[in-house]
């Protein structure tokens, strides 16, 4: 009798342990399953997490209760599909190091990578997980088409619970994660690092070979006062090749950072990077040197907290004038921003000038009004806007993911968390958001569309009836049936997008040339 | 006084003849030349309506999509003001050339057209 109830009871206890996978990297042995650990590798873990053997056996037996209580459903909306070519069914998030690869099918076990160094400090990263100053950095995926090797997948993400990591994985299948490289402080060259983990930036050369380009990652270093801004590191070995350090004041930079092409050749050989309070800077690269390190914009009088994210885009500007004609646009590179005030965001525009110093000052605050009806754009408004240096919005809770600009619309994807339930995604709002590229009007009747349930990533998909609608790309959603475009022909003139009017035809030039005479 | 006044009037035919047609040649060169020159603008301008034409009629095959052009790559995309999130809206450099030639004379129009295409689906966006 005693044996069957110590029987149902092992069942029991390690029922939870067989519905998911735990992977870790034992430093020096290898990926190892945390539920089917031999004894060595179990009084290593012991040693580890400075518990004796019985203790480390409990522990393990707690650990799916301790992961649930990290799962935070409002991150996962930010969750990434993987590739189609290791298993499309299964999402990625990254929860402050911790990676979580689940399906929506019950039937398909979760699988959580725990980096070895945070074992003993799980129960800690709750804090950060609900941090609403902060910024959660998303893992960065790289799939075979952006690496050349067929069926390959690197996951490269980061912990930050005191002494901050960055790690690369390898993920050819789900059954075996194997862990490329890991640096933190105690790494050579990286001594430091500190500071939150920040989103990795991908970074590829051209090389003399073609089909296989050279990747490099770019990692920012979000120390309080730190030496080193950004490390540019190998993506297979995780070797430096060059670091970005200034003897400029740059203290508390943001995870965010992008790269940017100035001169429009298909190769990014600038980076634009921010601190925490908004001062946008920006340095270039050639081959492994950071050189002219400069500020491009001080938004510090806007009191953010933290920087969501920056990306360029290349726009046809107005700049005053009778609206269609073509000179009354300039062609210029835009930077948008989406920062953290708090339990709130704010999105910027910005027109990215050479050699001059944006301030908060020189945006036009186009908030929308709690009363959409209200918000009206008189001429004045309008030329105000084109003589200043952009404008930001105030939005009502966070941005869950990139926003998508199409056809001269930003759609934005928000999520309002319950102040006491910061985790739950019952309890909090979201909506879709739907702005003017150059004046952040309401494009649709409504500017803002309330949602019933949070989305993922946005996507532009053909409609039947001949134009484009806007889905929600896990559930195949469609959020909005026809989408419409923008028109240079008067302030607020929009059309429906036709799936006809494409591809489009732009002529950008003619010349003639004739040679030789008659007799 | 015969013989020299009969010798006399031969010289002064002569030398009318030679000024006649010293006078006469230079004109018809001249006429000659000019014809030609009027030929030639008109040569000059017929060819270049027929390459213009032509051109024109490649131009437009290209967009209806029946013919190619010589040279393609992919770039990005040039400033819109409606403008689109960079993975979104793929942009293709086309180069179109015609050439038409007469006997020592040839004359090239090229043009250079952007060609915007939405591919579906959107930029996967993370933050």
């Amino acid at each position: 009798m005693e044996f069957y109830r110590f029987g149902l009871c092992l069942l029991l206890c390690s029922h939870p342990l067989l519905a998911e996978l735990y992977w870790s990297h034992i430093p020096e042995v290898g990926s190892v399953q945390l539920n089917e650990l031999s004894s060595e590798q179990h009084d290593l873990l012991a040693e580890h997490l400075k518990l004796s053997a019985e203790e480390t056996t409990e522990w393990l037996t707690e650990l799916p209760e301790l992961l649930d209580a990290l799962s935070c459903s409002t991150l996962d909306v930010q969750a990434q599909a993987l590739p189609a070519s290791v298993d499309a069914s299964y999402k990625l998030v990254g929860y402050a190091g911790v990676l979580k690869l689940y399906a929506d099918d019950k039937s398909k076990k979760t699988i959580w990578w725990l980096p070895w160094d945070l074992l003993a400090v799980l129960a800690q990263l709750k804090d950060q997980l609900t941090d609403l100053d902060q910024q959660i950095h998303q893992p960065l995926l790289l799939t075979e088409q952006q690496l050349g090797i067929k069926g390959q997948l690197i996951i490269v993400s980061g912990s930050s619970n005191k002494s901050p990591l960055y790690f690369a994985l390898e993920l050819s299948s789900l059954e075996q994660p194997e862990l490329l490289w890991s640096a933190s402080s105690a790494t050579t060259g990286f001594d430091d690092l500190a500071g939150a983990m920040a989103q990795p930036l991908m970074l590829l050369h051209a090389t003399n070979k073609p089909a296989l380009p050279a990747v490099s990652l770019l990692l920012p270093n979000t120390a309080a006062t730190e030496k080193t801004l950004v490390y540019k590191v190998d993506l297979n070995t995780g070797a430096i090749q060059a670091r970005l350090s200034t003897d400029q004041n740059i203290s508390e930079l943001s995870g965010a950072m992008t790269l940017y092409d100035h001169n429009r050749d298909s190769n990014a050989e600038s980076l634009i990077f921010s601190t925490k309070a908004g001062q946008i800077w920006l340095a270039h690269m050639e081959n492994n040197q950071f050189y002219d390190v400069k500020a491009i914009a001080d938004l510090s009088g806007l009191k953010f907290s933290d920087i969501q994210f920056i990306r360029t885009l290349y726009a046809a500007v107005p700049v005053g004038g009778s609206g269609s004609d073509f000179h009354s646009r300039r062609s210029q590179w835009l930077v948008l921003l989406g920062a953290l005030q708090q339990q709130n965001s704010v999105f910027v525009v910005l027109k990215q000038q050479d050699g001059q110093l944006s301030g908060s000052t020189d945006l036009v605050d186009r908030t929308l009004p709690k009363a959409p009806e209200l918000a009206v754009l008189t001429p004045q408004h309008w030329q105000h806007i084109q003589q200043k240096n952009g404008w930001y919005s105030q939005l009502a809770g966070r941005l869950t993911h990139m926003p998508v600009v199409a056809a001269g619309v930003v759609y934005l994807t928000l999520l309002k968390q319950s102040a006491d339930h910061l985790c739950s995604l019952e309890q909090s709002s979201s909506a879709l958001m739907a702005l003017h590229l150059h004046h952040a009007s309401a494009v649709y009747r409504d500017p803002i569309l309330p949602l019933d349930q949070a989305v993922g990533a946005l996507k532009v998909k053909a409609n039947t009836q001949g134009g484009f609608a806007l889905i929600e790309q896990n559930r195949q959603q469609v959020l909005i049936e026809n989408m419409l475009e923008i028109s240079p022909d008067c302030t607020h003139c929009s059309k429906t997008i036709q799936q006809g009017s494409f591809p489009r035809w732009q002529l950008m030039g003619t010349y003639q040339n004739e040679e030789g005479a008659y007799e | 006084m015969m013989l020299s006044s009969k010798g006399f009037i031969l010289v002064t035919t002569l030398i009318l003849m030679l000024i006649l047609s010293c006078m006469t040649l230079p004109m018809l060169v001249q006429t000659q030349l000019s014809q030609k020159l009027a030929g030639s603008a008109t040569l000059a301008s017929q060819l270049k309506q027929q390459t213009h034409s032509k051109h024109v009629q490649q131009i437009r095959q290209l967009k209806q999509g029946s013919a190619e052009a010589g040279i393609f790559v992919l770039i990005p995309c040039p400033a819109v003001y409606a403008a689109w999130s960079d993975i979104s809206l793929k942009c293709e450099w086309h180069q179109v050339q015609t050439t038409e030639r007469s006997v020592h004379h040839q004359h090239s129009v090229t043009s250079f057209l952007v060609r915007q295409s939405l591919p579906e689906g959107g930029r996967d966006g993370i933050l």
